[in-house]
């Protein structure tokens, strides 16, 4: 989930002016109305989610997660290494290096959040944008949902090409509402909806997940494909290894250029 | 035998029946046109029936004799919606921009249409142009034979804004102009008696650099260049915002931090990556704020501006004309409704749609706006450009008398607003 923030990072910091994409949108699903009696409940849903990834004590025994991988914006045909790093509970670094641009970073450290890149130096966030933060930088996120959510709702089921898919809306404390899709058949999260604000403005992404591989007895999507109505990004994931030692420094707001 | 293999194979491509090409240029037709149906930031095509185009140019495509018939009526059909960053650019266009990055020579003189003459507006000292005797106000006729008037009667049957026809004007001259290093142009001249003359010039490698690529966006000639002012003041000058300059940017304004004043001479630069705008604008602001706002069929982006340590605190002047585009012209609308910056000069050529490219089917790349552009106080750029709060045209005259009015003018308001400084703070 985290890493629709580096798309936001990307459309507004480099492709707002010249380099150039343009991914076809996936076809918009067609809603179907959900049928009272099998539509399952949050507390359902989110429960065969939580399982589906490896449950709550699988989760227990990890820390820190150290991923590292590609991006590539094939329209731009850009491409370059991708780390994140994530520490318990709520510490959030991500760097990306785009050749031609420089590396792109931000964080969280649990209560405060930063953005730097080459062209428009270092900031902080505040406001929804830092809440936002916050709650991608959450480490058990994924299986805390329903205490970072206040509000969810079950919307329905969409077809989303050949499966379906149960659909919750989601109100975190600040800012819109989003939209996850759960797989009906293995309970994962598929697609996530967000329209995220911050000081760059206010922009929709549907995020895909797919590919999730069990590493350490815990379920993660190893490829993640962002796409905004401009703008498309894929995230493909080579490693993960979880519990090295992580210094606390590493999530501070670096020093300006 | 392998040799043979692939002989039958590249014989086979190219005796392909012309269906397949004619597959490749519909295809290329309809992403252009779907593209733009389902991307263009205004869902009502600022009131150009879009389906309507379809129907008129579809048949004329279909019957495209070649991938150049097609290029030059997709032009004409995205020149329906009057406005910038839409068109087509040809594969062999994109290739002259990979092998210009292999060969950053020129002769040294920066090239404008001014009176709708090609003019030298600049002259590097110590360049092959210098020691020909090429000075400002000359105005440039022909390159190896070829009269520049031939380039004008071209491009005057485009129907792209007369602003726009100057910069490409200037921009094709100057292109003729480089070349590889230890290659020679032989260049007929007007001098200031408007006398004909000629001189044989050896192309070298020029000061700037290529900045490198960024995915399909090539490597860009860069030219950057700040310097202290006689009365003090700063003075940046850069031909293109690419992410290269950002860092010569701090550095000078680190240099020039004392300065009293800054020009910032965005004359001739087209533009480049929006995001600069912003970046540069954190270098000179100490609040934050925005300088405008892109608007997408879903959602919108700030220009938001993120204050630095230290900003630069003194008065600024940005200089434009019109051949200033695109990110310029975000950054010193922006920067003029905040009240950061006096601009002067002459109005810039209100060409400020972000845009990305696609590579279509037969290899050329197409370039489409995703947003429009408004500054923070709801002004539309596009078509209309940025308006000096001091407008001054630059003529040949002050270029032959050593003069450069739109800097002088720049110049004058930054000492006008220091000494209302010190008045204020006298009284």
């Amino acid at each position: 989930m985290r890493l629709k923030r580096i798309l936001g990072l990307v459309l507004c910091g480099v492709a707002a002016a010249a380099p150039g994409l343009a991914q076809e949108a996936p076809a918009k699903p067609k809603a179907e109305e959900p049928k009272a009696a099998a539509a399952p409940t949050v507390d359902q849903i989110l429960d065969k989610f939580a399982q589906a990834l490896g449950g709550k004590a699988a989760f227990d025994k990890l820390t820190t997660r150290v991923s590292k991988g590609t991006f590539a914006i094939d329209a731009m045909n850009a491409s370059g290494p991708i780390e994140i790093t994530q520490k318990a509970p709520g510490k959030l670094v991500t760097t990306i290096e785009i050749t031609g641009f420089g590396a792109i970073k931000e964080g969280t450290d649990g209560s405060t959040a930063w953005a730097q890149d080459p062209v428009s130096g270092l900031r902080d966030k505040s406001g929804p944008e830092l809440a936002a933060a916050k709650l991608d930088g959450e480490f058990y996120r994924d299986i805390k949902l329903k205490q970072l959510y206040p509000k969810m709702e079950v919307k329905g089921k969409e077809k989303l090409g050949e499966r379906e898919a149960y659909i919750i809306s989601a109100t975190p404390p600040e800012g819109d509402p989003e939209k996850m899709y759960f797989d009906t058949q293995n309970g994962l999260l598929v697609r996530l909806d967000v329209e995220r604000e911050g000081a760059q403005g206010k922009l929709p992404f549907e995020i895909y997940y797919e590919d999730y591989r069990e590493v350490d007895g815990v379920k993660l999507p190893f490829v993640t494909r962002l796409t905004n109505p401009a703008f498309a990004m894929t995230v493909t994931l080579s490693e993960v290894k979880h519990n090295a030692p992580v210094e606390d420094a590493k999530f501070n707001k670096p020093s300006a250029q | 035998m392998i040799v043979s293999l692939v002989c039958a194979l590249l014989a086979a491509v190219l005796s392909l029946p012309r269906p397949v090409q004619d597959d490749r240029r519909r295809e290329t037709f309809d992403i252009v046109w779907r593209t733009v149906k389902e991307k263009h930031f205004d869902p009502q095509f600022g009131g150009v029936d879009w389906d309507r185009v379809r129907e008129q140019y579809a048949p004329r495509a279909a019957a495209a004799a070649s991938d150049r018939e097609l290029y030059a009526l997709l032009e004409e059909m995205l020149g329906e919606l009057r406005q910038s960053h839409f068109h087509i650019i040809p594969p062999e266009a994109a290739i002259d921009d990979e092998a210009a990055a292999g060969s950053p020579g020129g002769v040294g003189a920066e090239i404008k249409f001014v009176a709708g003459r090609a003019t030298v507006a600049r002259v590097e000292p110590g360049s092959a142009a210098a020691r020909a005797g090429l000075r400002p106000g000359f105005v440039i006729t022909r390159l190896d034979g070829r009269p520049i008037a031939e380039l004008v009667t071209r491009l005057a049957r485009s129907a792209e804004p007369p602003s726009r026809k100057q910069l490409r004007l200037a921009r094709a001259v100057q292109s003729r102009l480089g070349g590889e290093p230890g290659s020679g142009v032989r260049v007929t001249y007007l001098d200031g008696r408007d006398r004909e003359r000629e001189a044989a010039l050896m192309r070298h490698r020029l000061r700037g650099e290529f900045s490198p690529a960024l995915g399909s966006f090539p490597p860009q000639y860069t030219d950057f260049e700040s310097q202290r002012l006689e009365d003090g003041l700063g003075y940046i000058r850069f031909n293109i915002f690419v992410p290269l300059v950002m860092e010569k940017v701090r550095a000078a304004l680190r240099e020039l931090g004392d300065a009293p004043g800054l020009v910032i001479d965005l004359r001739g630069n087209p533009g480049g990556f929006g995001a600069m705008s912003s970046g540069i604008a954190g270098l000179l602001c100490s609040k934050p704020g925005s300088l405008g706002t892109m608007q997408l069929r879903k959602g919108y982006t700030n220009f938001a501006i993120f204050p630095q340590p230290d900003p630069y605190p003194g008065a600024v002047a940005v200089l434009l004309d019109g051949a200033s585009a695109s990110t310029s012209e975000i950054f010193a609308g922006g920067m003029q409704e905040l009240g950061r910056a006096v601009i002067v000069g002459e109005r810039s050529m209100g060409a400020a749609l972000p845009s990305v490219f696609q590579k279509l089917p037969t290899g050329a790349l197409f370039q489409f706006a995703v947003a429009d552009f408004k500054t923070p106080k709801g002004v539309l750029i596009e078509g209309r450009g940025v308006i000096p709060d001091v407008e001054v045209k630059l003529d040949r005259a002050s270029l032959l008398g050593g003069r450069d009015p739109q800097l002088e003018a720049a110049r004058a308001q930054i000492q006008a607003q220091l000494r209302g400084l010190k008045k204020g703070k006298k009284a």
